[in-house]
């Protein structure tokens, strides 16, 4: 009927809309849902890169040399300000100059920065002032000390490794950048919000390094001091503990300016006679010469390969100790006519010669070790007195380090340990063995003919009154325009301190001294003065009882005695260094108590700010008022945030450390 | 003959669930992060309102459709007069600041009587289609049903309300069509409006016009309605573009966005745009009550009001939707019972026209927060924020029940047969 078919369509009518309806329902919000709620979290979330700060760097007694430092630096937008008097008295008080804050305030502008970072804590009110924009920013503080700086490296601004140790160790150093997310409501409004908590930055890993601050500034000042008393053009001094491989100082100076780099690690130079203990040791180890043998020494003159060879000590014959005593070119060159081309060039090779010593560090150089083939007919003799290769000062630290562990060669390392941003241990050095090259017994009988070097031989002036120092020097003509130069020296000097059981190896290279230019009247002197600095700063990682033993037993002549206890490597060096004041860049040298005092990097850290464990009472369903009272009664903070009423982060009953954030929604 | 009977429970209870679903809603929307009083407090005013209503709806089914119909001249008359004082007197509110839809006396917004008219018409209709012995068969007999309708619908388009206007349109074509009227009479009754549409496109129009040159050929209608017919579409095909011109900018905008939104996102299509990512990000089960993110950061328009069913599709999402769309289908199925088994025609086109004017409502509200229909400031029953709106609701509510009671209790003949 009529009736029943109206009827019916109007159902369907009813129908065929309802399920349109409810199916573009579905298209909008199940098929296309995906898209629209990312265009929702685009318009809805603005994420904010927190910097995350790189991890500090300390030298081996916890001294800071490398610290960030979140700072704000500060945006102004001259029209969305309310009260730009008050911003002015503010920027006023915080320092800023007074044409900056002209600018600041001016209405026709849209947006100033303000020059400068502030500490967070100095803006906070300003922060928070509408029209004032705070963007978090690293800063990274060095300590002043320009050897230091060299070691360390610097920063791009950006806060990457640029050269140094922060670029070696970019990745450990630098942290794990955090974010927050913002709500941003229709026209650009910002909400702190329950659904915007973020993820917080992680700092980046704290390396510890080998080098001592008190001994590398030491270092840098003994090298200042000789070019102004030696009128030197430059120098190096590398100071080195020899059973671990660590460098506690590192110094460079060229007259030409300070670089930016550690040339001890990057200029080789040729080391003259500093390397004849070397071949000699080789010679004794393998039964070609006695200590006690002579040679011929023709008085101070001796020609070969068309070349004259000349002596400074000039003596018909001299025994081979002699040789090494007074350092003649003369008697080297003749006993080390005994070993092949390829004994010399092995032997050189094993102590670490012409190749990297494998210290992170950037760019180290290999210097120079020419392979036999490529040898004329002097090279032979003119390598045993240390011409014709270049070496580093590293290398020869690490090559007497040696001699000085009982002919153990190690790689040397300035990075001692390396720690997350939770204070756990992630690397420790630990000595690394490159090879051995010679016996005990052989390193031993050098480390007692080096010490007759300084008590009777060429570097007396190098001695040191109290303990008993083993050396050798070494002068060698400076290359200059393809030939050697006359007049053009490099003094080196080489110490073992103490000769026995040496706990420093220390290098001294200086450039061109006017004057006197033999390396035991300029170096060797320099090297002393390092290490009495050194014994008198009381915090230069020496083991003092370990010395007093030595002392003991060298301070009368008589030289055989029993052999004093063997020294206790790990962990001996920072035992004895007071704990420094953490927290604040040290300028001087600080004369602390030379009382052992154990130092953990950790308990500093925590015992810094005492704090304790507190629990997050239930708000939930109180009045805001009421529950800040309760927040704040348990020693937390608070902040009211939009989001799910009621919502708490952290949640109720979880145990925190007293003065955390709780962000609370407002109900 | 009035039986007694109980009365129409599950439809009281159904609108009752709207009415509750709707003002949560409306609470939540208030729920933003910068949060607007006017909008805050809104649902404690409209339960104020709903009170209101409920007492209306008590009154209301107190009163024999007898009286209705009585009492259907006088209202018609009055909501003609309150319509035309409005637009002398009245002011803009909130989302339509433009229009003049509010009763306004010494500052004080009294209410729209837009809706009072709506019910009014929907009782004015009936009693005029009712007093036909049989359903109209020609052009001419429509002419004093279409000028109860043209008189308030001119009134209500000078505000302007087109949503209102077009709600006045729905219940028009739609009591008709239950009062009998045949299709082909319904369609040439809207031809001129169909040709006014049509008329932007020259194509469009031309194939519309012979198209309905052959039904008239086909129907053969009084020579003189024939006539009138074809010279009223050419006309109207003639005005279109002129019209157009004279259609204020945002409204002109509001129909070009409906057919392609990307055309102006950051204005006219902000709107619908805003309410797709709302309702579209709300996913299977949405956000969670006041939870909405598009709300509570501002970024969705008119909340509370014409794009509640936004808010509801991102917090509730597709389930929330679904929910709401079946009980608003199980009222209009409700309602056409009570319209089938009323005792008499006016009773019955009474039922039908309310339904068909809550269908237009929801219809267009809805499709336009889902982007089938264009923007038109309409609110959905029930939900949307507005005092006199959700009275209206409930006094026709009151009406439905009282003719359920009244009614056969079995399904009866159509209003004229």
């Amino acid at each position: 009927m009529l009736q029943a078919m109206r009827l019916r369509l109007i159902h369907g009518v009813l129908v065929a809309f309802a399920a349109a309806l409810v199916v573009r329902a579905a298209w909008v919000q199940l098929w296309q849902g995906e898209k629209w709620e990312t265009l929702a979290a685009r318009q809805h979330y603005s994420r904010t890169a927190l910097p995350a700060p790189r991890g500090e760097i300390l030298d081996v007694a916890g001294v800071p040399l490398a610290r960030s430092e979140v700072r704000v630096r500060l945006g102004v937008a001259p029209r969305e300000l309310k009260d730009p008097r008050r911003l002015a008295r503010d920027l006023k008080r915080l320092g800023v100059d007074p044409a900056t804050i002209r600018r600041a305030i001016d209405r026709k502008r849209k947006w100033v920065d303000i020059p400068r970072t502030f500490m967070a804590s100095d803006v906070a009110v300003v922060s928070a002032m509408r029209g004032v924009h705070p963007v978090p920013s690293m800063q990274r503080d060095y300590v002043p000390l320009d050897g230091m700086r060299h070691i360390v490296g610097r920063t791009t601004p950006d806060d990457r490794g640029q050269d140094g140790l922060e670029l070696v160790l970019d990745s450990l150093l630098r942290g794990e950048r955090g974010s927050t997310r913002d709500l941003m409501g229709s026209g650009g409004r910002r909400y702190e919000s329950l659904e915007a908590l973020s993820r917080p930055p992680r700092p980046g890993h704290e390396v510890t390094l080998t080098v001592s601050y008190v001994l590398q500034d030491i270092c840098d000042r003994a090298l200042a001091d000789a070019e102004a008393r030696l009128g030197v053009s430059g120098g190096d001094i590398v100071v080195l503990e020899p059973s671990r491989g660590e460098i506690r100082c590192l110094a460079s100076r060229r007259a030409k300016g300070p670089g930016t780099s550690s040339l001890a690690l990057i200029e080789p130079f040729e080391p003259g006679s500093t390397l004849k203990p070397f071949l000699a040791g080789r010679m004794v180890e393998d039964g070609k010469a006695e200590l006690d043998e002579s040679i011929e020494t023709f008085n101070g003159t001796y020609r070969d390969c068309g070349g004259t060879i000349s002596d400074v000590h000039k003596a018909p014959r001299l025994s081979l100790a002699d040789v090494i005593r007074y350092s003649s070119n003369i008697g080297i060159a003749r006993f080390t006519e005994r070993l092949t081309k390829r004994e010399v060039y092995e032997t050189l090779r094993d102590f670490g010669f012409g190749m990297p010593t494998g210290i992170a560090y950037p760019s180290e150089a290999s210097g120079v070790l020419k392979e036999p083939r490529l040898w004329s007919c002097p090279s032979q003799s003119r390598m045993s007195m240390g011409y014709e290769i270049s070496v580093t000062a590293v290398q020869l630290a690490a090559a007497y380090g040696a001699i000085a562990n009982d002919g153990l060669l190690l790689v040397p390392t300035l990075v001692k340990a390396i720690r997350d941003a939770d204070g756990d241990l992630v690397y420790e050095h630990r000595p690394q063995l490159v090879r051995r090259v010679m016996k005990p017994k052989t390193a031993r009988m050098l480390r007692d003919l080096l010490a007759g070097v300084v008590d009777s031989g060429t570097a007396t002036d190098a001695g040191l009154a109290t303990f008993d120092l083993g050396g050798k020097s070494g002068t060698a003509r400076r290359v200059g325009a393809g030939r050697y130069q006359e007049g053009s020296y490099t003094s080196t000097f080489v110490g073992l301190f103490p000769a026995r059981d040496p706990q420093y190896v220390v290098v001294v290279k200086l450039d061109n001294p006017q004057g006197t230019y033999y390396g035991g009247k300029t170096a060797g002197p320099v090297a002393k003065a390092v290490l009495e600095a050194a014994i008198a700063a009381r915090d230069a990682s020496l083991d003092r009882a370990d010395l007093a033993t030595q002392r003991a037993r060298y301070v009368p002549p008589p030289e055989a005695g029993p052999a004093g206890p063997r020294r206790v490597a790990a962990g001996r060096v920072a035992s004895d260094s007071p704990a420094p004041a953490r927290y604040a860049l040290v300028d001087s040298t600080p004369v602390a108590p030379p009382a052992r005092v154990t130092f953990d990097l950790r308990a500093t850290a925590d015992s810094a700010m005492p704090r304790e464990r507190v629990t997050v009472p239930d708000v939930r369903g109180l009045p805001a008022r009421v529950a800040a009272r309760e927040l704040h009664r348990a020693g937390l903070r608070v902040s009211f945030v939009s989001g799910v009423p009621f919502q708490v982060s952290p949640p109720p009953g979880t145990e925190v450390t007293s003065g955390t954030l709780v962000r609370v929604a407002r109900p | 003959m009035i039986r007694k009977t109980i009365a129409d429970y599950p439809l009281a209870m159904i609108a009752l669930l709207l009415t509750a679903f709707g003002i949560a809603v409306v609470y939540s929307a208030g729920q933003t992060d910068l949060p607007v009083s006017a909008v805050q407090g809104a649902w404690v005013r409209q339960l104020t309102w709903l009170a209101l209503g409920v007492v209306a709806f008590m009154v209301i089914t107190r009163l024999s459709v007898r009286f209705l119909e009585w009492a259907a001249l006088p209202a018609y008359l009055l909501a003609l007069a309150l319509l035309a004082v409005t637009l002398v007197i009245g002011s803009g509110a909130g989302t339509a600041e433009s229009m003049k839809g509010w009763l306004t006396i010494g500052g004080r917004r009294l209410g729209q009587p837009s809706e009072l008219a709506k019910i009014a018409v929907v009782l004015m209709l009936a009693k005029v289609l009712a007093s036909y012995r049989v359903a109209p068969r020609s052009l001419v007999e429509l002419i004093k049903p279409a000028i109860v309708v043209l008189v308030p619908w001119v009134l209500v388009m000078a505000q302007p309300d087109l949503g209102t206007g077009l709600v006045f349109i729905g219940l028009f074509f739609a009591m008709l069509f239950w009062s009998g009227v045949s299709g082909t009479l319904l369609l040439f009754a809207a031809s001129p409006a169909i040709s006014l549409v049509l008329g932007g496109s020259r194509w469009l129009w031309a194939t519309w016009f012979i198209l309905l040159l052959v039904t008239v050929w086909l129907v053969k209608p009084y020579v003189v309605e024939g006539v009138l017919l074809v010279v009223a579409n050419v006309m109207m095909g003639v005005a279109a573009p002129i019209l157009w011109d004279q259609l204020k900018p945002h409204q002109q905008d509001r129909l070009l966005v409906f057919l392609d939104p990307s055309r102006d996102p950051m204005a006219s299509g902000y709107q619908v745009l805003q309410s797709r990512i709302a309702i579209g990000s709300g996913g299977w089960t949405g956000k969670g009550f006041t939870a909405g993110t598009q709300k509570r950061l501002a970024f969705l328009p008119e909340q509370h009001t014409d794009f509640i069913f936004s808010v509801l599709g991102e917090e509730l999402g597709f389930l929330g939707v679904s929910a709401a769309l079946l009980l608003f289908l199980f009222l209009f199925l409700r309602v056409i019972r009570v319209a089938t088994r009323a005792s008499d025609s006016f009773s019955s086109l009474v039922a039908f026209g309310l339904a068909g004017s809550w269908f237009v409502h929801v219809i267009i509200n809805v499709g336009m927060t889902v982007n089938l229909m264009p923007i038109t400031g309409i609110p959905l029953p029930f939900f949307s924020y507005g005092g006199s709106f959700l009275l209206a609701c409930w006094i026709a509510v009151g009406m439905l029940v009282r003719i359920s009671a009244e009614g056969r209790g079995r399904a009866g003949e159509l209003p004229l047969g």
